[in-house]
């Protein structure tokens, strides 16, 4: 992060973006293979 | 499988065997080195947390269309009009006949990353190797690791290859031969298969890694403050005075440019093996997802986490600013040596990103594999013949002149790719026209893609598109091509590889003019 070098721990805004960007990318990724799913069921 | 199009001349094309495999083929070809590599330190460098605010900015105002523009463009190129590389594809999107000559472009960057991919791609299928057996194990510095790589890519002599470059170029031909076997047994067969096969394996890998990875704790005890969590902090932690920088922007828009794989030509090409009325909306979206997925949450809790766990954060610094190499090849091997089972996790480690490497490196070869069968009515084999002939030859000078590759790698993998996904954005949106753009992008979907798209694509993305390649010119185009900082005694190799890329064009130039000369005659004929 920054170019001090005086990170020791996660701070509050770092857990934030953590959990933002990994949440959302998990929701959206498994939405889309839901979607995909079933799509596939019910072309079937 | 084969499907038939409207087109009278063109032969019958092939077709993906299922769904799931057209969607991990396509993320293979996203998902390569930079992942794992260039994600973490590009997110360290430029402002932690921060950074992935313009990097999902980025992603999408121009990740996300761009890839529904290239899969559109690919299934109307080749669905509707038998073109599977992108000169034929650009030509079927306007009536003017210069078009297939912009083309050119997505040949030429293909042809050129494959040629100096393949070359790293083969690294990290020797580095597997040599954790598992533990070569390198009793290297304990960078500096060492350095001497190390350097040798074994032959540019140094040392006593680990005293063979000078011969290790290399036995994995070099290995994995050439596995590209250009792959790409004989066609798209369902070969690609299909592969991703089948190496996409899971590369999800596993990563998964093991990351479970490793976030149980190590403090590894040194005599360093408590050199632990897991400080890596994720000099991730996560945000610096938000970055924001203002405009380098932090253009860092995320590159970041995503390369990861997603667009500009490159290769995207097209599996998405013209689609059929006409096939979702594309649903299924590229899919394949940007799975290719973020593998980078920022896999990619972004392997190599810096725990480079800041066993060589603290100052040194992870200067070892993100060294850049991705150092990390990977360098930074990763001394780690494995000091964790219990580091022949398996530097086998798990480099076996990631070998895979990582092959699925986007037949990605690369199958527009020109499709441009000789279908242009020139080649068999697949004399189209695989052809292809491999060419990389050989070409390649030759990449692995004995270390510039060689780093002048290939600005001209067709950065400068090109901008250039290129420029010029097919306004030739979809404003030549094609963005009505027909959008039927084309929605036809078939599965999803409902927001109508706030049709303006981000026919106005936002070639804007943000011209100001990065601006920007590109101004910083690095210039530098580079006036040669800035360059080495004396490295001049002439650079001149070199210049002509040698000037000659790359200039023969698929002549090739697309040969080809289409000869369809006239065909027409003519009929």
């Amino acid at each position: 992060m920054t170019a001090a070098g005086a990170v020791t721990g996660l701070t509050a805004g770092g857990v934030v973006f953590m959990v933002l960007a990994w949440g959302g990318i998990i929701g959206v990724t498994l939405y889309c293979f839901y979607k995909l799913l079933k799509t596939e069921e019910r072309k079937r | 499988m084969t499907e038939p199009h409207s087109d009278p001349l063109a032969l019958p094309r092939e077709a993906w065997a299922s769904r799931l495999g057209l969607i991990l083929a396509m993320a293979g070809n996203a998902i390569g080195l930079g992942n794992f590599l260039r994600f973490p330190v590009q997110a360290a460098r430029h402002g932690g947390g921060a950074f992935m605010i313009p990097y999902f900015v980025a992603f999408l105002l121009l990740g996300v269309p761009l890839m529904w523009v290239e899969w559109a463009i690919g299934r109307h190129g080749g669905s509707q009009h038998g073109h599977g590389s992108s000169p034929g594809m650009f030509q079927a999107l306007s009536r003017w006949p210069g078009a297939k000559y912009l083309g050119v472009i997505g040949l030429f960057n293909c042809f050129v990353v494959l040629v100096y991919y393949t070359c790293v791609e083969s690294w990290t299928m020797a580095y597997s190797l040599f954790s598992a057996s533990g070569k390198y194990f009793g290297i304990t510095s960078r500096a060492e690791m350095g001497r190390f790589l350097s040798s074994f890519q032959g540019f140094t002599s040392s006593e680990y290859f005293p063979g000078g470059f011969e290790t290399a170029y036995v994995f070099l031909i290995i994995t050439l031969a596995l590209n250009i076997f792959i790409l004989y047994r066609g798209i369902s067969g070969g690609i299909e298969r592969l991703g089948k096969i190496a996409m899971p394996l590369l999800f596993l890998f990563a998964v093991v890694l990351v479970g490793r990875v976030l149980t190590l704790g403090a590894p040194d005890p005599a360093h408590p403050d050199w632990n897991v969590t400080a890596g994720l902090a000099y991730l996560w932690n945000p610096d938000f005075s970055q924001l203002s920088q405009s380098g932090t922007w253009l860092a995320a828009a590159g970041q995503i440019f390369f990861t997603l794989s667009v500009g490159m030509g290769s995207i097209q090409c599996y998405a013209s093996y689609l059929k006409r009325n096939q979702d594309l909306a649903l299924a590229g979206l899919t394949t940007a997802m799975t290719n973020e997925f593998a980078e920022v949450l896999l990619g972004g809790c392997i190599a810096i986490p725990v480079a800041v766990a066993f060589f603290g954060l100052t040194e992870t610094q200067s070892i993100a600013a060294a850049g991705p190499y150092d990390l990977g090849f360098q930074s990763m091997p001394i780690i494995f040596q000091k964790i219990p089972m580091g022949h398996l996790f530097g086998g798990l480690w480099f076996g990631l990103l070998f895979f990582a490497g092959i699925t986007s490196s037949v990605a690369m070869g199958q527009p020109i594999m499709a441009f000789l069968q279908e242009e020139f009515g080649m068999t697949r084999r004399r189209a695989t013949a052809a292809l491999a002939i060419a990389v050989v030859l070409f390649i030759q000078p990449v692995i004995f002149l270390r510039a060689f590759s780093g002048e290939m790698d600005f001209w067709a993998g950065t400068f090109g790719l901008a250039v290129f996904a420029l010029i097919e954005t306004i030739l979809f949106a404003w030549v094609f026209g963005m009505d027909k753009a959008w039927a084309e992008i929605t036809r078939g979907a599965d999803i409902r893609v927001p109508r706030i798209f049709y303006y981000v694509i026919k106005y936002v993305t070639p804007l943000y598109l011209l100001f990065l390649l601006g920007f590109w010119t101004v910083q690095d185009a210039k530098r580079t091509l006036l040669m800035e900082g360059v080495a004396t005694a490295d001049r002439p190799v650079i001149l070199w590889a210049r002509a040698m890329l000037v000659f790359i064009m200039a023969g698929f130039m002549t090739l697309v003019a040969v080809a289409w000369r000869r369809r006239k005659h065909h027409k003519r004929a009929r």
